[in-house]
């Protein structure tokens, strides 16, 4: 009974997202554009230090695209769920049987199936554009799993920012503060020096980019540091999400 | 229809020295009240009396800060789930999803209820033919006026045939003949046999439609009584005379 409750309110946010423009908009055009706008500004530009001979950077920093078109994710959580809040509609579910625990595990089900479909429209705009990503079906599957963790990441932070911002205009400033420093560190500083890579560390879509990059660019299903980087991010994901619900259950319904 | 503790002096709704204290500020007081089965019942108050605060404590959105309150024989601060299945909530805001049609929005509540899909489609027809909501319903809640996003309102509370309504401000917004059929509406729950705990700003409202009124001020229960004994004992010529009388009182007193 309670898991078709999950299901019922799944749906329900699903709806949301794509019977409204805006959300549309954001779902499916901005990956889309993101991905053009990589791809005319970096597909000309090579470097040596590239791990597959002749990658241009529009490849290289591919995977982070792909990582940043889901921490968005965490500002239409943190949008959404203060919306709800302002206009009384989570009062209304938490005067239904529904325990709060359904309504959030609803909440991050929605939205890391988005996730990983933005996520993915990214992968298949650039291999339209001629984007050769390796690691087959598998590695495709394993770099949905490591979407999807960061996608519940996002909605957890999404949680935090809702608990804390008193309005949905508020909640929208809020969230940049956690979507910037993923954005420049996480995606696509990384890369330039050992000083930006350490920082990065300390972002959860750092591990999506690392391994992202090492199953298209070089198919190693195997690599150490793919297993390593999808414990790392389950345990953030674990951390951020519980630490969202404990704080958003304290502040949702008052 | 299962209930937790059905003794509770046979009222679907009990409460015993309610209190909910915001820092300086004690929203209710030691409220004592019961609610008889079936009966439609007047709570009013001035803004900011102590209404909304104790139907959310009813309801299990709020904890209280002392004392306890049954509803459907269950205690609301430790059987809350339970007693959900036994309620239905109209609250002071059109809390609806816009993005979803009249119908879908009406179904979810049924759903997040478990009403059985057979039995919440006829329902759902019931409802919305008895309401005159049919047509509006087929479109989204985006496009309604406020006084419809009432209307769904109302209805959200009702498709999961509780035996408790709560009904907090119901036909505020709505224009008055939005408003008199609402009345019109919410009188026939009564004949259903429902117990109704209605607030509401329209003192015309409530004592037409309810058995029994209880006043509240500043979180105390000041006045309880059917509208024609509080009118008889205050020596009214109807129930918003005693209301004004009683409340105003008590802001002189204050001041």
């Amino acid at each position: 009974m309670q898991a078709s409750k999950i299901g019922v309110l799944t749906v329900v946010e699903l709806k949301k997202l794509y019977r409204d423009l805006t959300n549309l908009f954001v779902m499916l055009l901005m990956p889309v554009g993101l991905t053009l706008i990589f791809y005319l500004a970096l597909s000309g530009v090579t470097n040596d230090y590239y791990p597959v001979p002749g990658m241009n950077h529009f490849e290289y920093l591919l995977p982070g695209v792909m990582g940043y078109s889901v921490i968005y994710m965490g500002m239409m959580v943190a949008l959404g769920l203060t919306e709800y809040r302002q206009s009384g509609l989570l009062k209304r579910i938490e005067a239904t049987p529904v325990t709060p625990a359904i309504y959030l595990g609803s909440q991050i089900i929605a939205y890391m199936i988005i996730a990983v479909i933005q996520a993915l429209i990214v992968l298949l705009v650039a291999r339209l554009l001629g984007f050769q990503p390796l690691g087959g079906l598998l590695g495709l599957l394993l770099a949905s799993l490591f979407l999807a963790l960061l996608g519940i990441t996002a909605v957890g932070l999404g949680l935090i920012t809702a608990a804390v911002a008193k309005d949905s205009s508020a909640a929208g400033g809020l969230a940049v503060i956690f979507i910037l420093p993923m954005m420049m560190f996480g995606s696509y500083l990384a890369v330039f020096s050992d000083m930006t890579r350490n920082i990065a560390r300390f972002m959860p879509n750092f591990y999506v980019t690392d391994s992202l990059s090492v199953i298209f660019h070089t198919g190693g299903l195997a690599e150490p540091v793919i297993w390593q980087n999808l414990l790392i991010l389950a345990a953030i994901s674990v951390v951020v999400v519980v630490a969202g619900i404990q704080l958003f259950k304290r502040t949702a319904y008052s | 229809m299962d209930r937790g503790t059905p003794a509770r002096n046979g009222n679907p709704i009990v409460i015993q020295d309610l209190t909910k204290q915001y820092d300086e500020v004690t929203a209710v007081d030691g409220l004592n009240l019961e609610v008889r089965q079936g009966e439609m019942f007047g709570f009013l108050g001035p803004n900011g009396a102590g209404k909304t605060t104790t139907i959310s404590m009813l309801c299990g959105l709020l904890k209280p800060t002392s004392g306890t309150a049954f509803v459907a024989g269950y205690d609301v601060t430790k059987d809350g789930t339970q007693m959900k299945q036994h309620i239905g909530v109209c609250p002071q805001e059109a809390a609806v999803f816009k993005f979803l049609t009249g119908r879908e929005n009406i179904e979810l509540l049924g759903n997040l209820h478990g009403v059985e899909k057979e039995v919440l489609r006829a329902r759902m027809d019931a409802l919305l033919a008895e309401s005159g909501f049919a047509e509006a319903a087929k479109r989204r809640a985006k496009g309604y006026s406020g006084g419809m996003m009432r209307q769904l309102n109302l209805l959200m509370a009702l498709i999961s045939d509780p035996e408790i309504v709560f009904l907090d401000e119901p036909t505020v917004g709505m224009d008055a003949r939005a408003r008199r059929r609402t009345w019109e509406y919410i009188g026939s729950l009564k004949e259903q046999g429902k117990t109704v705990l209605l607030t509401t700003h329209y003192i015309e409202e409530a004592q037409a439609l309810s058995d029994r009124v209880g006043i509240i001020d500043y979180g105390e229960l000041i006045a309880l009584g059917t509208p024609v004994d509080l009118m008889a004992e205050h020596g009214a010529k109807d129930l918003e005379s005693v209301f004004l009388n009683i409340t105003g009182r008590r802001i002189a007193e204050g001041s």
